[in-house]
């Protein structure tokens, strides 16, 4: 087995709406292994999101601990998370969020360029290959389809080469003949660049993509929920 | 009914979405409280400057009104004045004499004048601060200022006293006892007695010799052409001098320069609400669509938006006019009294015309910036309302990738992105910052503008009156060599000009005198001719010294030869009225003798000069190198002291100064004029104006730095969803703020730029087109640097404090998540 990349213990986050507390996050102990694709399924409303938020680092939880690659995110001030996140974590939303005042080529190698890095011109036109847009290079993405954007969305996540890519429902927002494609690429290049991965999804089909399935409920991960396909 | 129902779905739906949303219609309540506000502080404030103005030009003139006909009038042209249209006033002075001495002094510079009751109660009372008594009615009263009974040695009497003078009327010379009738205390000449109409009749003077009228004309603003045909009208004899003021002159350019002012003040509010009110309800485009999807008409959209509008435009409107109010009447006042500011004369009074127009301005841009995006949230169709992505390009040309820091391209990318918001925020910014600029610049060099110079600019000229007089006998030499040693002495005296003369008598054939004589005389109107019958004419010969020299050759269109002029062959002439054309200049000589010698000398005329300084016993005032009189002569007296500081201005000095003259036993006989003194005179005339106009820079810099924060901040909170995204792809706060510090200074530098091309043209035209007195153009450097300062800093911070507070306030999983 490989080693642990993602390790949370004991996660919490709630949110104080007037008088009542939501339990985004009752206690979550979750992990992920290195090259590992893991998807998380589970209701609308029972905290995914807000799981994938906390080991992206984009929000602190309220208690329980945050380790990515033996750091502990609690540990980090602000600086440190953007670079965290710019270097070890590729996000990939559901509404896409490629920055509109930017061409497809300029979205892809944001996250790299803010990092003052190298741009590996050969990888990048590797992967839009891949993911079939590089047609696309010089537009903008209001000028592109769905299906189009969410594939420069996952160039983008891919560009910088981290070692773990976060999608929160990749395919939401796609037909499902385009969905499933998207997963298949998404597999495909997390395994041949050796990539952890981790999927939120509440499409089943989908899930059985994934190495492992983790199910959550009411900010709790189901005991026993752990299946393993494939 | 069906309209019923609707209406009332209607404003149900306004007012919730009203107050589900309070932060955004919040802002629009300010933006409108704020517009008005200022438009009705800046206004309000604004016409108190122009009141100033009009009071200060009042005080300076001594009287209110624009026209002079002086040198005599007839019955005629007074009649044909007052009936014509655009005449409302005219007043009469007429010269009555002047007072020789009374027991008390026997150099006085009293004049009598006789004032009618149109001048006396309707032009000079606004010039007239205090006045207690009454105008003179018998011929024994007389209407004083406490300047002119001091200057007579009477300073100590007061309204009902009487004392005794002798003047000298074209009658001759009387010794008579008078009744002050009244004291007046305000502005303008104080060297005179007014006297009464019976006492003008015994006087011997007419109205066609020594008088003139005060023409006081209908409104502000009057055009060239009006008061060319006005000139014309009055068919005015070559003697006559038709005098307009120049204020009064130039009104009509002052017109359009305050037209032009209120024009860019109203176009900074409208800025500020269009700005407002079109990118909020332009970014709730898809909430309209929304509504249109579930069946809503597009005129009820319209309604809906604008019934939203009328409602908060109005409750904003009477907020900040309120608030305004406050302001002008209460706040500026109070803050203008804490900071010592003397306010004198100065009232902020209510202009309803100010309420009226603040509010159809206010309420115009309202409408305008409504009714557009009211229209265009009413036209979109629901599906593209939608699938509305904000922001939808038109195909262009991007540059190569990879060029210039990401920073520096997004930065740029962002103003560029929505072109409209960008241009409205520099607009408001350059046009803000411009009008700070004109106001500023105009303000600065007009506050000093009024300041007459003396000759040589000096800080104070010291004369002995005694060399004034008609009669030469009654010189006295009172500054002496010691007087000048000890003003020597004086710390801060950096330098003293001296002007020494000679008495001489010229002889009757003397071409030069003749000539002179005979011009002189024509110009008279008979009473106050030259008689030829004497023998010798007796004058002046001024001296002045080498420095003075080149400063008066320098000012002459043809310089003279220094070397002449050193060596006495050359001289020098006073304009006295008389002309002498270039070529009577070059041939015509003086002969003189000192007086009580019997050799006579001759000196070559050179050129002519107009300083009103040299012309003080009204003859031929003949100006030659001091140096050669006092070897050629054997009695030089110093008849007047031209004396220059280190500082100018410097308290000091003018009272070592003061004290040095007030303290010698001839102390009567000095006249002195000093620049210190001037300054307070034009201080008090323009009492408060510099302050109100500033205020007003001020508060239009504001209304652009406010415009600005609006939009700035605006579109900073509609950004959170790109800012946040980039953050979640790694962007280190550093790198935002990066970025947002680049735009704000982009927005800065842009607007700078603008204000330093168009603004700085706009500015020169309207100073040159204000510019009655010539005044040269000078931007005041100290003031313009303080506002650059703080529209970088502006700039600069505002959409860092808003990223801040936005950064505090949502975590970035929450930013992020406010668009799913
Ligand atoms: N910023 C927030 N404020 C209040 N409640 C929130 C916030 N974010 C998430 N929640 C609540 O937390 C719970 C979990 O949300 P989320 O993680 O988005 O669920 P999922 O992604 O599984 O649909 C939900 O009940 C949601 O309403
Ligand atoms: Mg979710």
């Amino acid at each position: 087995m490989n080693r642990i990349i993602i390790k949370t213990s004991n996660l919490k986050k709630y949110y104080q709406m007037g008088e009542s507390a939501v339990k985004a996050l009752d206690g979550v102990d979750f992990e992920a292994r290195e090259r590992e694709f893991v998807s998380i399924i589970g209701k609308s409303g029972s905290g995914k999101s807000t799981l994938l938020h906390l080991i992206g680092g984009l929000d602190v939880p309220d208690s329980g601990s945050v380790i990515v690659d033996g750091v502990n995110l609690a540990d980090m001030d602000n600086e440190q998370l953007a670079i965290f996140r710019r270097r070890k974590v590729g996000f990939i939303f559901q509404n896409y969020n490629l920055i509109p005042d930017l061409n497809i080529y300029e979205n892809i190698i944001f996250p790299t360029e803010l990092d003052g890095g190298h741009i590996d011109d050969e990888f990048i036109h590797e992967i839009m290959a891949v993911l079939r847009i590089s047609a696309k290079r010089e537009m903008l993405p209001s000028q592109l389809s769905g299906g189009e954007q969410q594939r420069a969305a996952i160039a983008r996540a891919l560009a910088a080469k981290p070692s773990i890519i976060l999608a929160d429902e990749p395919t939401g927002n796609l037909d499902t003949a385009t969905g499933h494609e998207v997963m298949g690429l998404l597999k495909t290049l997390s395994k041949k660049y050796q990539q952890t991965m981790v999927i939120i999804t509440h499409d089943q089909d989908i899930a059985q993509i994934a190495d492992r399935i983790v199910r959550i409920e009411d900010g709790r991960t189901v005991k026993g929920g752990d299946s393993y396909a494939g | 009914m069906l309209a019923n129902n609707d209406q009332k779905v209607i404003r149900r739906l306004s007012l919730r979405s009203m107050r589900a949303d309070r932060k955004r219609y919040g802002t629009f309540l300010a933006a409108a409280a704020i517009a008005s506000f200022l438009l009705f502080c800046v206004l309000t404030i604004g016409l108190t400057y122009l009141e100033l103005l009009k009071l200060q030009t009042i005080r300076i003139n001594g009287a209110d009104y624009d026209i002079q006909l002086i040198n005599g009038f007839t019955r005629e042209q007074k009649e044909k004045l007052m009936k014509d249209e655009h005449v409302s006033s005219v007043g009469v002075f007429a010269y009555a004499g002047y007072v020789e001495k009374t027991d008390a002094d026997d150099t006085v510079h009293t004049g009598l004048i006789y004032y009618d009751d149109v001048f006396w109660k309707e032009q000079k009372s606004r010039a007239v601060d205090k006045e207690s008594g009454h105008y003179p009615q018998k011929s024994n009263e007389l209407m004083v200022t406490r300047e002119a009974l001091a200057d007579c040695g009477k300073g100590e009497l007061d309204v009902g006293d009487s004392f005794v003078m002798t003047y000298s009327d074209r009658r001759g010379s009387h010794e008579e006892e008078f009744v002050i009738s009244g004291i007046w205390e305000g502005f303008g000449g104080k060297e005179v007695f007014c006297v009464s109409e019976a006492f003008y009749r015994e006087s011997g003077y007419e109205l066609s010799g020594n008088a003139g009228l005060f023409v006081k004309l209908k409104g502000r603003f009057v055009t060239k052409r009006t008061l060319a045909m006005l000139e014309e009208s009055v068919g005015k004899t070559d003697r006559q001098i038709f005098y307009v003021n120049s204020d009064t002159e130039n009104s009509a350019y002052a017109l359009a320069g305050t037209a032009g002012l209120g024009f860019i003040i109203c176009l900074s509010a409208y800025l500020l609400i269009y700005n407002i009110f079109y990118l909020s309800v332009a970014g709730k485009v898809r909430y309209y669509g929304l509504l249109q999807a579930l069946g809503m008409t597009k005129r009820q959209v319209r309604r809906l938006v604008m019934g939203q509008m009328i409602l908060i435009g109005a409750a904003g409107i009477l907020f900040g006019t309120l608030a305004g109010a406050g302001v002008s009447f209460g706040l500026v006042p109070y803050v203008m009294k804490l900071l010592g500011i003397k306010a004198g004369n100065m009232e902020i009074r209510f202009h309803p015309a100010v309420l009226f127009v603040s509010i159809l301005v206010v309420g115009c841009t309202l409408y305008l910036s409504v009714r557009k995006p009211a229209l265009a949230a009413s036209c979109i169709t629901p599906v593209e309302a939608l699938a509305y992505q904000g922001y939808v390009p038109a195909e262009r040309k991007r540059k190569k990738t990879g060029r210039g820091s990401w920073c520096q391209r997004m930065a740029a990318g962002q103003l560029r992105k929505d072109k409209k918001k960008t241009a409205v925020v520099f607009l408001s910014l350059a046009a803000s910052l411009s009008v700070y600029l004109c106001l500023t610049t105009i303000i600065g060099t007009q506050g000093a503008r009024t300041v007459y110079p003396n000759h040589m600019d000096a800080d104070i000229v010291i004369r002995n009156d005694t060399a004034g007089l008609e009669d030469t006998e009654a010189f006295r030499p009172i500054i002496g060599d010691t007087f000048v040693e000890e003003l020597c002495q004086i710390e801060g005296i950096r330098k003293i000009h001296i002007l020494s003369g000679v008495q001489a008598e010229i002889p009757r054939e003397n071409e030069f005198l003749s000539v002179w004589l005979e011009r002189y005389n024509a110009l008279q109107s008979g009473n106050s001719a030259i008689e030829s019958s004497r023998q010798d004419y007796r004058a002046w010969i001024c001296g002045i010294d080498e420095a003075e020299f080149d400063y008066l050759n320098q000012s002459l269109d043809e310089p003279v030869d220094k070397e002449d002029f050193l060596s006495g062959k050359k001289c020098l002439v006073y304009h006295s009225g008389v002309e002498f054309s270039e070529e009577e200049l070059g041939q015509m000589t003086v002969r003189f003798r000192e007086e009580g010698t019997e050799k006579y000398q001759e000196t070559g005329v050179a050129g002519m000069v107009y300083e009103g300084y040299y012309g003080f016993s009204g003859g031929p005032g003949i100006i030659m190198s001091g140096e050669y009189l006092a070897s050629a002569c054997e009695e030089t007296d110093i008849l007047s002291l031209n004396v220059m500081y280190d500082k100018e201005y410097d308290e000091e000095t003018e009272r070592a100064v003061r004290t040095l003259i007030n303290t010698d036993e001839n102390a009567s006989d000095f006249y002195c004029e000093s620049k210190y003194d001037n300054m307070q005179e034009i201080r008090a005339a323009q009492s408060g104006r510099m302050e109100v106009g500033s205020c007003i820079a001020i508060l239009l810099l504001l209304v652009g730095i406010l415009n600005y924060i609006n939009t700035v901040s605006a579109g900073i909170q509609n950004r959170r969803r790109s800012l946040a995204v980039m953050e979640s792809l790694g962007m280190s706060r550093r790198q935002v703020r990066e970025l947002l510090v680049r735009e704000g200074m982009l927005y800065a530098g842009g607007s700078m730029a603008v204000t330093f091309t168009a603004g700085m043209l706009v500015t020169y035209s309207l100073f040159q087109s204000m510019n009655s007195m010539g005044a040269p153009f000078r931007i005041p450097l100290a003031y313009l640097a303080a506002a650059m300062v703080l529209v970088c800093l502006a700039c600069i911070l505002i959409p860092l404090l808003t990223y801040r507070y936005m950064d505090q306030k949502e975590s970035l999983a929450e930013r992020i998540r406010g668009f799913e």
